[in-house]
């Protein structure tokens, strides 16, 4: 996601102890074990804007391009996505099928 | 009139020539051919042989050149030649025909059903080979991918044919999105099954929503070289994120991206977005704006946050940004051009910039968060000042400290401003000021730590060795382990000792000095207590005991050169004359101490004492241990080793030895930059004029050198050095009077006296207006190299103190930026 509000999942208006709430239940959702990525994400994203000092720092200063993990994130799972159809997965496994088939020229054997 | 000649390209001579060729050469070059993997040649080759002769090791030279040259085709994707080939190899070579690949090739080719019943025909045959479990994988996947009227030529216990049906249910299912149904047929599917792995990614899609990483551990689980690896890799490049996915996609064919879009429910929109990333890849800003401005619905609310903030590093994009959501705020403009000033590496406009913001803020108060906006800025600013301070540029080092005071008026609740205002002020020796940024911290965090131990240095700093003591007990209530301020009140002490000392009041002394002992932990702090205390005998004339403190405190402060040093430098604050006493402690020769660890240890010693506020005192200690450094010079160190010497001489202004050491690290560390400067600001006793040309040339090379290194301290250095240096002081009566009138006229012939092109008529007449005197007095200070121009800018110039920087007028830096600036 492109800013640490939206990891948090809380508006830009948000008090400090709405984000710690927030924190808090984002850690609940996504413990370390379960999502170690997400889980540095959402510490990394409190960090930034835990206090109201921070966030009018990060607001003023902040000079970094926004992240292509973050764009990509937002651009394509920023919507419920459709479940692939049982066609679109069978063209997938026939696709894979035949790679298969030619890697079978290039090693020899099966 | 010459014939051009056509470059052929070189081919291999026809090898299928039996009649004219010997079975002996047919056969190298059958083999020559095989090895070096040109099997259609190795198989007209062999095929010419097996004419011949039908031998043994013909036959099976001929049947690997036939697989060899099948497999060539597949990797082609040429499945049915491939399958024609492997059929002329059974038939020439009397090998088996129905193996795995060729079962494989059959299905490739659109022999679906013949391949379906070789494979029930020869069952048992397929298991010898090992490969069955893989081949049945592979027909499993091609049941699935809608090729799969075969299925009822197999007998009912065949595990395809058994599993066949639940697998498809279970896509089914997953397509209408029926988990219930989904999960029970995923429990059918045996373990042993060849749709295991298909289950499996099944089972990852389905968990890719709830549990990613789980979803991610299923896929990474699928074997390689399994037929639904492929799958599994598609899927998997759905989980990836960011730069990942822009890697791994780009790294794909437009068809096998649109299929991962697809398998992952991309509207046609986002397949559009990822078509694009190849052409973005590490481009620069413009192509990052242009790409998110191309697909901001996709961004949403995020799109113009995202392209503010590219825009601070492309201000050109503005006019697109503005007619994709409107104009900007004032403030947003300030703070965008400000960003974009600092990151194009004009801190002077951006400063300006700031301070404009800092003012349009602190016109709006009351509006929430302007106030701390406002504050945050002249930190800020105070940063930007403090950064230039670091980097050596000119500038008034008490700005930074100006915008500081000025930011606790807007938002006085910041603790470490208020430190920072402390430090400064002390730092710079404005006590008085430190005094008063002290007393308004201590009135809202009267019991912080950090506060307190301000006090006790600002204290200490002003001699007030009571209220220090005062200050460090406060803090020792608080905390009292704090190892800081233990050290302070030592040398609380211990200042205090001295100043009794030096008026003579032993027994007082004697006190401060048991009281400091109490303080004193470490062998180094103690070894500081029998420093003053034999320094006390040597004033009291007790000069057994004396030598015998000196002699042990030298000892506790590590002996050898860096203890003498010490006891150097205590002497000088008593005054006391440091040779004489080194004398009286008998200790060794500093000279005959003159090895590596030791000179290391004294530098320690010396860049611990580089801020200490008498230099000339720092100075005259060092001379009795000038031999000493002088022969250390001679010795290897390592490279970091030299810099620490250097850099230590070079802060201390020790011309004769940063030369010397700078010199010998070159000989060692061949152009570095760093070691090139020293050296010669060392031979140049930091006067630029006093280099040669030679020398200049080498210094220019080394500014290139850092430059190239990225060495930005050097750099900054050597630019300074090289800048001509400022004019001397006139001599003093030549007062502002001698300026006061001067007109356009005179200064022009002014600035050609200076030439060396003023006739004498224009001297007299100059001299009318100057005085004669004067102008022989202007004469003298213009000494060689200084340009008269910069002379007259100078003299015209207001006086120094008061005068402000010119406030440079911010000029956009392209026509388009031009609206971020007014």
């Amino acid at each position: 996601m492109i800013s640490p509000y939206q990891i948090l999942g809380v508006a830009r208006t948000a008090t400090d102890d709405e984000i710690h709430q927030a924190y808090l239940a984002r850690l609940r959702e996504f413990p370390p074990e379960r999502d170690a990525e997400r889980f540095q994400a959402i510490r990394r994203a409190y960090e930034q804007v835990r206090t109201r000092r921070l966030r009018l720092q990060r607001e003023l200063f902040d000079t970094e391009l926004p992240g292509m993990d973050e764009l990509l994130e937002v651009a394509l799972k920023g919507e419920v996505r459709q479940r692939a159809n049982e066609r679109q997965i069978e063209l997938s496994i026939k696709a894979s099928a035949a790679a298969w088939a030619i890697r079978s020229g290039r090693s020899g054997t099966h | 009139m010459s014939r051009k000649r056509k470059h052929r390209k070189p081919h291999r001579q026809p090898i299928s020539t039996p009649l004219q060729r010997s079975a002996e050469s047919l056969e190298t070059t059958a083999q020559s051919a095989l090895a070096n993997g040109h099997h259609k040649d190795a198989v007209q080759a062999y095929k010419a042989l097996v004419k011949q002769e039908r031998r043994p090791d013909w036959v099976a030279g001929l049947a690997e050149a036939y697989a060899g040259r099948a497999r060539s085709l597949v990797v082609k994707g040429m499945f049915k030649e491939a399958a024609v080939i492997w059929e002329q190899r059974a038939t020439s070579c009397n090998t088996p025909l129905v193996e795995p690949c060729y079962i494989v090739w059959l299905t490739q080719a659109g022999r679906s059903r013949q391949a379906v019943k070789l494979y029930c025909d020869h069952r048992e045959g397929l298991e010898r080979t090992g490969e069955l479990k893989r081949l049945r994988e592979y027909l499993a996947a091609q049941a699935l991918s809608g090729d799969s009227d075969w299925l009822d030529m197999m007998p009912t216990e065949d595990p395809i044919r058994r599993d066949a049906d639940t697998a498809r249910t279970a896509l089914r299912a997953y397509g209408a999105g029926d988990h219930q149904e989904l999960e029970n047929l995923l429990k059918a599917i045996p373990f042993r099954s060849p749709f295991r792995d298909f289950r499996q990614i099944l089972k990852a899609l389905t968990m890719l929503e709830r549990d990613r990483a789980e979803s991610i551990r299923l896929l990474d689980r699928i074997d390689c070289d399994s037929p639904f690896a492929g799958l599994a890799r598609d899927v998997r490049i759905g989980t990836r994120s960011g730069r990942d996915l822009v890697r791994e996609l780009t790294a794909l064919e437009h068809e096998h991206r649109a299929r991962i879009a697809a398998l992952h429910g991309w509207s046609s929109q986002r397949v559009r977005l990822v078509g694009d990333l190849p052409r973005l890849g590490d481009s620069p800003p413009s192509e990052l704006m242009n790409w998110l401005l191309r697909h901001r619905s996709l961004f949403g609310a995020c799109s113009r946050e995202a392209c503010m903030r590219v825009l601070v590093h492309y201000p050109q994009g503005l006019p697109a940004l503005r007619k994709a959501f409107g104009d900007l705020s004032r403030q947003e403009a300030l703070r965008t051009a400000a960003l974009a000033e600092e990151l194009a590496g004009d801190p002077y406009a951006a400063e300006e910039t700031w301070r404009e913001l800092a003012d349009e803020l602190s016109t709006c108060l009351d509006e929430e968060g302007n106030r701390l906006r406002a504050a945050l800025i002249l930190r800020h600013l105070a940063d930007m000042a403090r950064g230039q301070q670091v980097m050596g540029a000119r500038c008034d080092a008490s700005s930074s400290l100006q915008y500081l005071a000025e930011s606790l008026l807007l938002d006085p609740e910041d603790r470490p401003t208020h430190l920072r205002l402390i430090t400064g002020y002390r730092g710079m020796g404005r006590l008085k000021a430190a005094r008063e940024a002290l007393k308004e911290a201590l009135d809202r965090f009267p019991d912080d730590t950090e506060v307190l131990l301000e006090a006790v240095e600002t204290a200490i700093a002003g001699d007030a060795f009571k209220k220090a003591a005062r200050y460090a007990r406060s803090v020792l209530d608080i905390d009292p382990i704090n190892p800081r301020v233990r050290d302070i009140l030592l040398d609380a002490h211990l200042a205090h000792a001295r100043k009794q000392i030096r008026m003579g009041s032993y027994a007082l002394a004697k006190k401060e000095l048991a009281t400091a002992g109490s303080w004193a932990q470490s062998m180094a702090a103690r070894g500081r207590v029998l420093l003053v205390q034999g320094m006390m005998a040597v004033r009291s004339q007790n000069i057994e005991t004396a030598r015998e403190l000196l002699r042990e405190a030298v000892q506790a402060l590590g002996g050898g050169l860096a203890g003498q040093f010490e006891l150097l430098l205590e002497a000088a604050r008593l005054q006391l004359r440091p040779a004489t006493v080194l004398q009286q402690a008998q200790l060794p020769r500093p000279i005959d101490l003159a090895a590596r660890e030791q000179v290391i240890a004294l530098i320690h010693g010396l860049k611990a004492v580089v801020g200490e506020r008498d230099m000339q005192l720092v100075e005259e200690c060092l001379e009795p241990l000038r031999p000493a450094l002088r022969r250390g010079a001679k010795l290897a160190y390592t490279e970091k080793e030299y810099e620490l010497i250097c850099e230590t001489l070079y802060q201390h202004e020790l011309f004769r030895l940063l030369q010397q050491y700078a010199k010998e690290a070159l000989r060692r560390y061949r152009q570095r930059p760093v070691f090139v400067y020293q050296q010669l600001y060392g031979k140049a006793q930091g006067f630029i004029l006093d280099l040669s040309s030679r020398d200049l040339e080498a210094l220019e090379k080394a500014l290139d050198q850092a430059q190239e290194q990225g060495d930005m301290r050097t750099t900054h250095r050597i630019v300074e050095f090289l800048k001509p240096p400022s004019l001397p002081p006139l001599p003093t009566s030549m007062g502002a009077e001698f300026l006061d009138g001067i007109g356009e006229v005179e200064a022009e012939q002014l600035m050609d006296l200076l030439r060396g092109r003023a006739s004498p008529r224009e001297f007299a007449a100059l001299a009318e207006i100057f005085g004669e005197e004067n102008l022989a007095k202007l004469m003298q200070a213009m000494i060689s190299g200084l340009d008269p121009e910069e002379v007259l800018q100078e003299l015209l110039a207001p006086p120094l103190e008061g005068r402000k920087r010119p406030r440079r007028r911010r000029r956009p830096t392209h026509p388009n930026q031009g609206d971020l600036f007014e």
